[in-house]
């Protein structure tokens, strides 16, 4: 297991996950994961959704963290959980492919941004909802989250190699689709 | 396009940054330990950890609709009152169940609702959830989880650690006031209510006139519709099929989401609702059976190419909602909280 190579984490003697600190751990933080659970599951309201669930479900088990980062670890991997299953469940993945329009909320360009820009983000996400639901995972922690690979890998509960190779096939699928999409 | 794998990186991480960059912020939700009295109300009744308990309600799609629609704040239904605890309360007189279930003193209406849906690695498994409700409703409620296997009988998890994936074993208990258990999704019973998530209070405020009833279900699936898909609606915003389905599914949703809500409430109510249901655009009615082989009628909305888009529901011959062709839904009075009426 890949997971054993991960070094003791040493947290703050004094930390305790209380109502406020968790208070201020999601305030701070949940802006940063309902964008990550946009990026994975594509629609708004169903990602604030799972990053609801995901604080809640984290409130009620309490788990053992050690320190704040520890803490906005735990909830990135809840969150990352949460969006796996909703995508499957319900097929919200199938309805981000369906909702990448360039008339669409999520991915409707911002004034400032090239049209150009706008044809490949659309371009982009549609081939990254074509993905499967871990190479995205991989893909959009590695290059939004910019977590390295022993994170990756401590989020989705994988080892780091199969994180490294993961990462290799989507991009390669990417790559692949995108040329099919032009 | 060009499909050049060099820039592939940079053209990846500029999307997903430009993306994110426009999911703007904006205030999230009390949470539940941030909502008066929440986190020591919820309690398990055998002193267990705390578990998670998964959103897995009937007919999961259009729980999942509402649990879309309900973070959208929509405007509108029926006017409600701010809420006023410290009131007692006509509407939590719905929640007293009509003639069909007579509750005598010290009695709690019993809700089962048992329902297929999966689990893990898309598993089959039956959920069950329980309610008992004190009649005064404001006092404390309890809710059961448990799951089995619909081949075997045997009881499975029905929840797992939202981090490590173990199963967590055994029955779920839990205990609040009010009706608010410390999920997303509940709402103290004499909260406002919305379409989304409809309180007894809410449903107080609706009419009991069937073609009224069926008019504020059209008017919220249309406006739920174009808050969906966006201003311009329905402009761009695909063919004409895909608006007729919303059409036909947004409504259903809403009584869907009543129905569910209606259990175990006022007969009148729900007899209202299955005649406003069946003059829904639409609507196809016809023999149907629940869960548990209970006969009744089913409704569902069918679009003109012949494709059904939205799930049955099925009400027996009284007017009262007893779940789906996958769910079930039955009601009772008990004696003890936790404890199921004898026969249920």
């Amino acid at each position: 297991m890949a997971l054993t190579s991960t070094p003791p984490r040493v947290g703050h003697p004094d930390f305790v996950l209380d109502t406020g600190v968790m208070t201020a751990v999601v305030d701070e933080q949940w802006t940063s994961l309902v964008r990550l659970a946009v990026l994975l599951i594509g629609d708004r309201t169903a990602a604030e959704d799972a990053v609801q669930d995901a604080c809640e479900a984290t409130w009620r088990v309490r788990p053992q963290v050690h320190d704040r980062e520890h803490l906005i670890g735990y909830l990135r991997r809840a969150v990352v959980n949460r969006c796996h299953s909703t995508g499957r469940r319900t097929g919200t993945v199938r309805r981000f492919l369906a909702s990448v329009r360039v008339d669409d909320a999520l991915t409707a360009p911002a004034a400032d941004v090239p049209v150009l820009a706008a044809e490949t983000d659309a371009a982009v996400l549609g081939a990254l909802a074509r993905l499967s639901p871990r190479q995205r995972e991989v893909l959009v922690l590695r290059y939004w989250s910019e977590l390295s690979e022993r994170e990756i890998a401590e989020t989705l509960g994988i080892a780091p190699g199969t994180v490294k190779r993961t990462a290799s096939d989507a991009l390669a699928r990417l790559n692949t689709l995108l040329g099919e999409l032009r | 396009m060009t499909t050049d794998a060099s820039d592939l990186e940079p053209r990846l991480r500029d999307t997903l940054t430009r993306t994110a960059d426009a999911v703007v912020d904006r205030p999230r939700p009390a949470l539940s330990w941030e909502k008066p009295g929440a986190t020591a109300t919820v309690t398990e009744l055998a002193g267990r950890r705390p578990r998670l308990r998964t959103v897995v309600r009937i007919a999961a799609p259009v729980a999942v609709a509402a649990a879309v629609a309900a973070a959208v704040a929509l405007p509108g239904g029926p006017a409600v009152n701010a809420p006023a605890r410290s009131v007692p309360l006509q509407e939590t007189a719905l929640l007293a169940p009509g003639s069909d279930v007579p509750l005598q003193a010290g009695q709690y209406l019993y809700t089962k609702t048992t329902y297929q849906t999966t689990q893990k690695g898309d598993v089959p498994i039956t959920a069950v959830d329980e309610y008992w409700v004190p009649q005064d409703a404001t006092g404390e409620w309890t809710y059961r989880a448990t799951a089995y296997d619909p081949a075997t009988g045997q009881p499975v998890p029905r929840f797992y650690d939202p981090v490590t994936a173990e199963p967590i074993t055994g029955p779920h208990v839990e205990t609040a006031p009010c009706g608010h258990f410390a999920h997303p999704e509940d709402t103290s019973c004499t909260d406002a209510g919305s379409w989304d998530v409809p309180t007894p209070r809410f449903i107080a405020n609706l009419p009991t006139d069937p073609a009224a009833l069926g008019a504020l279900l059209v008017e919220w699936g249309d406006r739920w519709t174009r808050l969906a898909e966006g201003n311009g609606y329905p402009v761009g915003s695909g063919s004409a099929l895909d608006q007729e389905y919303a059409t036909l599914h947004e409504p259903m949703t809403a009584a869907s989401n009543l129905a569910e809500s209606t259990v175990g409430m006022s007969q009148p109510f729900s007899h209202a609702l299955e005649q406003a249901i069946a003059e829904l655009p639409g609507v196809v009615a016809r023999p149907a059976t629940n869960l548990d082989g209970v006969p009744g009628t089913s409704y569902a909305a069918v679009a003109s190419d012949g494709w059904g888009v939205s799930d049955a529901m099925v009400f027996d011959a009284d007017g009262n909602y007893i779940g789906t062709p996958t769910s079930a839904v039955v009601v009772g009075a008990a004696d003890q909280a936790g404890v199921a009426p004898a026969g249920r």
